[in-house]
């Protein structure tokens, strides 16, 4: 089942990942068309979870009420971020995971201060955070209500730092063969082999593809990263790279855990990171806080943002 | 008498001034208690440039300042022209119509509205104290007594008034006598007797009078110590070798502000003073100040008079 999956998925690849007028498609996930779906009845169990607690495709899927495996795990959760609010705003834990660290074509939100997840919505809701994945984000932004919004930012604020560790880099020449399947995640191919890793690419993979699918919290993902990257992306982090860039210290701390509402970069997700990287370049993020990354960015090569996320992906969060 | 009060005042300057962790004088003027300012002659009073007449009573009328230029700006939002009361003075008092301010409170024209709504709320919040205990009082009574819409409408009019030049900077070794009077601004005293400049900026009105009527068209003059502009820029462009970090980073290659990030250019040199001050003794702090604190925390005094000489000598 996999395997077909695979086929026709890496078959399929080429045309959705390059065809579009960036280098930087791929981090930007899709998942591809017709990918078949597991049995809406057939039941899952995420590992470690209690054995009495089974459920369907269905119900992993349920926007308005995607599983919580762990709940001793985390803090008391708001029903918005629990639940959500039918018909518009999605429970935020669907792909923001209970523990606020998401998956890469989502955003990791967990740790970030109260006030930078309040402004971001708005900016969602403006039209200043614009990409091929914002259209959810943008209906849930006008449709959240302000005390909805202050419940599930001040939550996701309240995750420790211990448990924002989600990221594992991988620096070298080639990484795993791996696909973009359910989600517009990535996942490894089951036939193993590897695949060249470009200086311009980054795959970010689930640990663990089936806890990936069923939204475990428990598994997070591989950056493999091009060999060399993670230096030179410190280099242009730290010194700005003789005036290509600024240094990343400046605002967002000397550790890149944030300061103020500003927010940390340590360890999350390339994939992520890079988005922002190039959306501000491109000019479909924006907005007050933005105009100051504006500078920041504009000289930065794919490459050069690759090596900066790798960076930054590979640091304590 | 105005000559005598200046002479007592820098009499007495000296043993504030170097009483423990007190804020150096000369950028939080304060009118020695006890200040009487000279009795109201009754008379209407007249600006040039404007067919309005006011009595001092009238100028200093907290709740209906006056209104030289109407047609100079858009309508003014209710609590700018009269803030509420018992709590809230109107803006205009202090700030003057168009927001340009006097030395002792701040130039907010042209603020960006999301900025100029934050440190209401820092005021709201106890984030935004002065060095100088008491000076931001007024300050945080207004902002806890404003609601949000009311701080929305006053930061969309302020906003909305194009910056202007309004303080001259003068590099300068020695300065007229000054002292401190009504509204706590600081006045040349009376005569031509000059003093050293020392390690102070001493900033005055153009024209006393009209300053004192709240002119919103009588600006300011810095005086500054010789060679701080330079000093000043070098940090200020540089980072000075590690000692602070390049303002234009945040502030924008031209010190305009980017995004709510303030703008500094043309600004009171004792208002900035003030800022990098509080916010390196933490009297200031807050989220976005979060950012400040390392770009200050190496600066001497003198490094701040060499900043704020140089943002204030910019274009705004």
């Amino acid at each position: 089942m996999r395997k077909l999956l695979l086929v026709s998925a890496i078959a399929m690849l080429p045309a959705g990942a390059f065809a579009a007028e960036s280098a930087l498609s791929w981090a930007y996930p899709v998942a591809p068309q017709g990918l078949p779906q597991p049995d809406p009845a057939k039941t899952f169990q995420a590992k470690g979870a209690p054995p009495d607690m089974k459920l369907t495709a269905a119900q992993i899927n349920n926007a308005f009420g995607p599983p919580d495996w762990f709940p001793n795990e985390h803090p008391a959760m708001p029903p918005i971020v629990k639940n959500g609010r039918a018909p518009h705003v999605r429970a935020c834990m669907l792909c923001h995971l209970p523990n606020g660290n998401g998956h890469p074509e989502s955003a990791s939100v967990s740790g970030l201060t109260a006030n930078y997840i309040t402004e971001q919505m708005h900016e969602f809701r403006d039209g200043n955070r614009m990409n091929n994945r914002a259209p959810v984000m943008i209906e849930m932004a006008k449709d959240i209500t302000e005390p909805e919004l202050k419940e599930a930012a001040d939550y996701f604020a309240s995750i420790p730092a211990a448990q924002q560790k989600w990221i594992r880099v991988v620096e070298g020449k080639t990484a795993p063969k791996n696909h973009v399947g359910n989600g517009g995640m990535r996942f490894f191919d089951e036939g193993g082999g590897t695949v060249a890793i470009a200086p311009n690419m980054i795959y970010e993979v689930a640990e663990d593809g089936e806890g990936a699918e069923l939204r475990d919290q428990h598994f997070g993902f591989v950056d493999f990263v091009p060999e060399g990257s993670i230096k030179k992306g410190e280099a242009l982090a730290t010194t700005g790279g003789n005036g290509k860039t600024i240094q990343c210290s400046v605002c967002h701390g000397a550790d890149f855990k944030g300061i103020g509402d500003v927010p940390r970069l340590a360890g999350r997700g390339a994939y992520y990171l890079i988005r922002q990287l190039n959306d501000i370049k491109t000019g479909v993020r924006k907005g007050n806080a933005v105009a100051l990354m504006k500078p920041v960015v504009e000289k930065l090569s794919d490459e050069d943002m690759v090596n900066l996320v790798a960076y930054m992906a590979s640091r304590q969060p | 008498m105005r000559n005598w009060l200046g002479v007592s005042l820098l009499v007495l300057a000296p043993v504030v001034a170097f009483a423990a962790e007190a804020p150096p004088e000369w950028a939080y003027p304060a009118a020695p208690s006890g200040f009487q300012p000279p009795p109201d002659d009754g008379q209407a009073k007249h600006v040039p440039g404007s067919t309005k007449a006011y009595t001092e009573k009238q100028i200093g009328d907290a709740f209906n300042p006056p209104d030289w230029n109407p047609d100079e700006h858009p309508p003014l939002p209710e609590i700018v022209a009269h803030g509420k009361k018992p709590d809230v003075n109107g803006c205009a008092l202090c700030h003057l119509t168009m927001g340009y301010g006097h030395p002792e409170s701040a130039n907010i024209a042209g603020l960006s509205p999301g900025y100029f709504e934050e440190q209401l709320h820092e005021f709201k919040n106890g984030n935004r104290a002065s060095m100088l205990p008491g000076r931001s009082n007024n300050m945080i009574r207004f902002a806890k007594a404003l609601n949000d819409d009311e701080i929305k409408q006053v930061a969309a009019y302020f906003s909305s008034i194009k910056p202007f030049a309004w303080t001259k900077v003068v590099e300068t070794s020695t300065v007229p006598k000054s002292y401190v009077g009504e509204g706590n601004m600081r006045f040349a005293a009376n005569g031509a007797d000059k003093e050293p400049i020392g390690r102070r900026i001493i900033e005055l009105p153009q024209d006393e009078e009209r300053a004192k009527l709240r002119d919103p068209h009588s600006p300011f003059v810095a005086y500054v110590p010789m060679g701080s502009i330079k000093a000043g820029e070098t940090l200020a462009t540089t980072g000075g070798g590690g000692k602070t970090i390049q303002c234009t980073v945040c502030h924008g290659a031209d010190f305009k502000g980017i995004g709510n990030v303030p703008a500094l250019a043309g600004r009171s040199a004792i208002y900035i003073f003030r800022q990098l001050n509080d916010i390196q003794k933490g009297t200031r702090h807050g989220n976005a100040v979060a950012l400040m604190q390392p770009v200050v925390a190496k600066l001497t005094e003198d490094d701040m008079i060499g900043l704020a000489a140089f943002m204030a000598s910019r274009t705004p």
